[in-house]
């Protein structure tokens, strides 16, 4: 199908399209801003139908709610205060859960320049809930997503596509690759920043399992100017030790 | 009971207290009092809306619990400046509501491998009957200016909980012919409703 998905915006207000459709829009919508716009507009639209009818529920429908919510532990807000510097750790990579998630990541950098639905606010939530469960590297990466500086920078490599979050206020990185052209053999890509000081290693870029995807996010060293990823020796190198293949500029 | 105000009668609740913005905000923090008001003002429109596309009513009781626990639980994650409250509530309601009958709905196919939807009534009863239930005279004005093609794929989609995909089945169009037109009946009523953000 090559018809324009940015038609998909009312179909996808509604909760009309469904599987690989839908994940598939969703990726379109984190380089639409246009259509999270649009799709936005939809459902507050969309809302005006839901809120027409009233129907009392049933009485004992109210203390079953309470009662559930006096147990139920609410989901915990976004951190945007400016984080402690910490140390520079050592860069993380991820290899788990994130990947599964890549694809609503996307959407979650949608909604970094606003204007995001709530929907996709929702499913930002849900992103956020699997990260968390991913642990400590995971929290740092929901930051980065809904830190209120992020900056967010697209580009493509080779056959795929590389998003990076950058947010000084929260001192986080974040860059995800997908459908990334396989290194060559005994050869990993890594991730750079730059600055002043010359390269620091950000981390490998290592093809989560089963996935067409690779994930990194790491602490953001202040004067950073740029990301970049270059071919290295398998393990990875001090120094880059190649040209870059691929240049951000922040 | 009079109001200086002169607002019409739904607003001047907001006058007596906080509205559901305000008092989302609240439950973000953890404000179980705020969540019972927040409950007695959003829940006559989540049951009412879980219940028209669910129909049924012990599962629309469910799914409602379900959708208020919900936003308790993610009541953190709304923000004011993005949107008002009822929509973010209503919005969770329909994809919950959706989700319910899109189940019930597989389990049906796969017990009785009958394929993609149910006979149902012709549309254009479908049509008629949503609009004269309609409470809000805008809102079917409003709907009244779409073509009918426009309407059934909202109402379609909406109220019934089908895919753009089954609708065009049911509405017999090329799935791509539903799929615009949805999107541009959405668009109509929103300029119509004056909805914006």
């Amino acid at each position: 199908m090559n018809t324009d998905p940015s038609t998909l915006t009312g179909a996808y207000a509604v909760d009309a399209v469904v599987g690989e459709e839908r994940a598939e829009f969703e990726r379109h919508l984190a380089s639409c801003a246009d259509c999270a716009q649009e799709v936005a507009e939809l459902r507050a639209t969309a809302a005006r139908l839901g809120a027409d009818i009233s129907v009392p529920p049933p009485e004992e429908l109210k203390a079953k709610v309470l009662e559930q919510v006096s147990r139920t532990r609410q989901d915990p807000p976004r951190v945007t205060e400016l984080r402690a510097r910490r140390r520079p750790a050592r860069p993380r990579v991820w290899t788990t859960r994130l990947a599964t998630a890549a694809a609503v990541v996307g959407i979650a950098l949608a909604g970094v320049f606003g204007g995001m639905a709530w929907h996709t606010q929702q499913q930002l939530a849900q992103v956020t809930e699997q990260m968390r469960e991913a642990g400590d590297a995971g929290r740092e990466m929901a930051e980065v997503l809904q830190a209120p500086d992020a900056e967010l920078l697209r580009s493509s490599m080779g056959t795929g596509e590389t998003t990076a979050v950058v947010s000084r206020q929260t001192g986080q990185a974040m860059f995800l690759g997908s459908d990334l052209p396989s290194p060559p053999p005994s050869r990993v890509y890594q991730l750079w920043f730059i600055g002043e000081g010359g390269p620091v290693s950000a981390g490998l870029l290592e093809a989560d399992p089963g996935e067409q995807t690779s994930s990194v996010v790491a602490p953001l060293p202040p004067g950073t100017q740029a990301l970049a990823v270059t071919v290295e020796p398998a393990g990875g190198s001090a120094q880059p030790t190649a040209d870059p293949v691929l240049t951000l500029s922040l | 009971m009079e109001d200086a105000t002169g607002r019409p009668a739904g607003e001047t609740e907001a006058a007596d207290g906080p509205g559901p913005e305000q008092l989302l905000v609240a439950v973000a923090r953890g404000d179980e009092r705020a969540f019972a008001r927040l409950y007695d003002q959003v829940a006559p429109q989540v049951f009412g809306l879980v219940q028209r596309i669910v129909r049924d009513a012990a599962q629309s009781e469910e799914v409602s619990q379900e959708v208020l626990v919900e936003v308790w639980r993610s009541a953190t994650r709304y923000r004011p400046e993005r949107g008002g409250a009822m929509t973010w509530i209503l919005t969770l309601a329909h994809r919950r509501a959706v989700d319910r009958v899109r189940a019930a709905q597989a389990a049906a196919d796969r017990e009785a491998k009958v394929g993609r939807q149910a006979p149902g009534r012709p549309y254009d009863e479908v049509s008629e009957t949503v609009l004269s239930r309609l409470e809000q005279r805008q809102l079917r004005r409003c709907l009244t200016t779409l073509t009918e093609l426009q309407r059934e794929s909202v109402l379609l989609t909406y109220y019934r909980g089908y895919t753009y995909r089954q609708a065009a089945g049911l509405l017999e169009a090329p799935t791509a012919t539903v799929k615009t037109r949805l999107r541009d009946g959405l668009i109509r009523l929103r300029d119509c409703l004056g909805v914006g953000r």
